[in-house]
């Protein structure tokens, strides 16, 4: 079943359970996992989930890109508003107009720093921040705070993209 | 992840101009030295007797066999391999057909091998540890490419097998070492300068600018300035002194043909440096000949016994500075984020050697006031010690390894073994 535009999956959302190092014995068990799918879009049923989170100081969401659905996200995400994503995919391919105006998510603004440029945005905000990474048709999202360091959320954020993105998603 | 453990980490700074490194925890580098190396072709080597790769049944060097390994020799690689000198000692001394190559170019790495053994010298001769018993914090230009990045680790896991690493953008050191999160860096180093702007602890990437003109540039117009009004500079192995008489001296002049231009140059240029850190200064407002044509002249002694009078070169070059430099300040701030704009303009931070310059910092206030948004407050601060200007990236490198907060994030051997040396951008971003 795929989610109707602008519905969330809230009975799917992502159970936020283990500490930072319990992320990556859980990413390698994804990887045996069947996927059902009908060939559209993922049933996330199959794709790990538990572990992605911080004890719930992060918080993590995949999102299509092209007409915006959500497929999957964590319980205390922030809803995003109307344009922030399609500013976000602009930004993937020139992130001159975001570096200067900031990358808002859910209300809140970031301040653009480094990124790979097609691949992955990262934002800071204070002591926290996001990390957007790119696949064939996904956006995965992850935002941290403290205790969390950026370092630890790029590396959850861009595993789950690589996955996703071997899965040819 | 490598917990800290009580060895002390090493910061290693690979300028333009000059490579610094130290320990972690102390308030200045223990090694500086110039990031040159002298080089020379195999051809001018003298010959060893070692025994000579037998030749094939054809003659054919390409089939020539190493006597010792019986393996093939390539004939390439030993054609390539060129004896480097590096370090103060090794460049002073001169020698015949030995060429003065640098490791950076544009402020990124250039050549590998002048980097590599600029590192040894660095670590085995001067610092005297061992690299596998230290994780190693470098700096790295804040406009570094990915490409580099990863060849930087590779080469630091691979041959020196270090247990831990951490790449940090020059400017996000810069800021740490003035105790600021957010700030306008303002590197004006040897090779060039660099304004970048930091927001809690990270380089915003759009907003980096910079211009060519650095210290070295100044050092070649003070150069050209002096021979231009007619003054030699004569390296010190080009003369002779005798002492006729006591007190007085006689100059015989001493002819090496084979020095190399590159070389009589390197050696020009280093006291054309020190003219011109002992004798400029910056001007106050924007320099115009007439009004510093009276100007008192300062005199300054060359090695060669020669006094030197220097008037209003001393005020002209350091100007060349204020032309660019403001406008890439008033560029780099507006490329950012207009919230954060104000208090960029009331923390702007000057770094680097070119920095320590008298009167740079109430120059650059000057003109940036008039030239700013009225609404906002122009701050620049700088250290008033020399030494912490020049060393600033050093020293912010210092602070930031020696934090309790930062041992967590190390880039260890076994996560470059695991993932590969692309980790480094998720790690150190």
């Amino acid at each position: 079943m795929l989610p109707e535009p602008g519905q969330r999956q809230s009975d799917r959302t992502a159970r936020v359970t283990g500490g930072i190092n319990g992320t990556e014995g859980d990413l390698s068990q994804g990887n045996g996992r069947e996927r059902k799918g009908n060939g559209v879009g993922p049933d996330w049923d199959g794709v790990p989930q538990d572990g992605m989170g911080w004890d719930g100081l992060g918080r993590e969401r995949n999102h299509d890109r092209e007409d915006g659905n959500v497929w999957a996200q964590s319980a205390n995400f922030p809803e995003l508003q109307g344009d922030e994503i399609d500013k976000v995919v602009k930004g993937f391919v020139d992130a001159a107009q975001i570096s200067m105006h900031g990358l808002y998510l859910g209300g809140l603004k970031y301040m653009v720093i480094q990124g790979e440029p097609g691949q992955v945005l990262r934002g800071k905000k204070g002591t926290g921040g996001v990390c957007i990474k790119k696949t064939n048709s996904a956006l995965v999202i992850g935002l941290y705070e403290d205790p969390t360091k950026p370092g630890e959320c790029n590396i959850v954020v861009e595993r789950l993209g690589d996955y996703l993105y071997e899965q040819g998603i | 992840m490598y917990g800290g453990d009580e060895v002390s980490a090493i910061v290693l700074d690979l300028g333009s101009h000059s490579c610094k490194a130290g320990y972690a925890g102390e308030d200045a580098p223990k090694a500086v030295l110039p990031s040159l190396v002298g080089t020379m072709d195999p051809m001018y080597l003298p010959q060893e007797p070692e025994q000579p790769a037998k030749m094939g049944v054809d003659g054919d060097n390409n089939n020539a066999v190493d006597p010792k390994t019986g393996k093939p020799v390539e004939a390439a690689a030993k054609k390539s391999t060129r004896k480097l000198y590096t370090g103060v000692q090794a460049m002073g001394y001169r020698r015949d057909h030995m060429e003065v190559v640098p490791a950076l170019k544009d402020g990124l790495i250039n050549d590998w091998e002048v980097v590599e053994s600029i590192w040894d010298h660095t670590l085995r001769e001067r610092l005297m540890i061992d690299p596998k018993e230290h994780p190693m914090l470098l700096a790295e230009p804040s406009f570094n490419t990915p490409q580099h990045r990863e060849k930087i680790v590779e080469l630091m896991f691979e041959k020196y097998q270090i247990p831990a690493l951490f790449l940090a953008k020059n400017a996000v050191l810069t800021s740490f070492a003035s105790g600021r999160a957010t700030s306008l860096v303002v590197d004006c180093g040897g090779g060039s300068t660099t304004v970048a702007a930091v927001h809690d602890g990270y380089v915003l990437q759009k907003a980096i600018v910079r211009s060519p003109i650095g210290g070295e540039f100044l050092t070649d117009c003070m150069l050209k300035a002096l021979e231009g009004r007619g003054i030699a500079i004569r390296p010190r192995y080009s003369f002779k002194r005798k002492e006729v008489r006591p007190g007085e001296f006689e100059l015989t002049n001493v002819d090496f043909p084979n020095t190399t231009e590159s070389y009589r140059r390197y050696i020009q240029r280093a006291i054309a440096a020190d003219v011109k850190e002992s004798v400029c200064r910056v001007p106050d407002g924007l320099f115009e000949e007439s009004s510093y044509a009276n100007i008192p002249t300062t005199p300054y002694e060359l090695p060669d016994g020669q006094t030197i009078e220097v008037g209003a070169d001393r005020f002209k070059i350091p100007d060349l500075m204020f032309n660019p430099a403001l406008v890439q300040v008033i560029e780099s701030i507006n490329k950012c984020d207009v919230d954060i704009r104000r208090e960029l303009f009331s923390s702007i931070l000057l770094a680097g050697g070119t920095a320590a310059m008298q009167q740079m910092k109430e120059r650059l206030e000057k003109d940036l006031i008039e030239e700013a948004p009225q609404a906002a407050r122009v701050k620049v601060l700088a250290s008033g010690n020399a030494i912490e200007r020049r060393f600033s990236v050093w020293i912010g490198g210092s602070i930031l390894a020696s934090l309790g907060s930062f041992q967590q994030m190390w880039l260890s051997k076994s996560e470059f073994e695991e993932h590969g040396a692309s980790y480094v951008h998720r790690k150190c971003p």
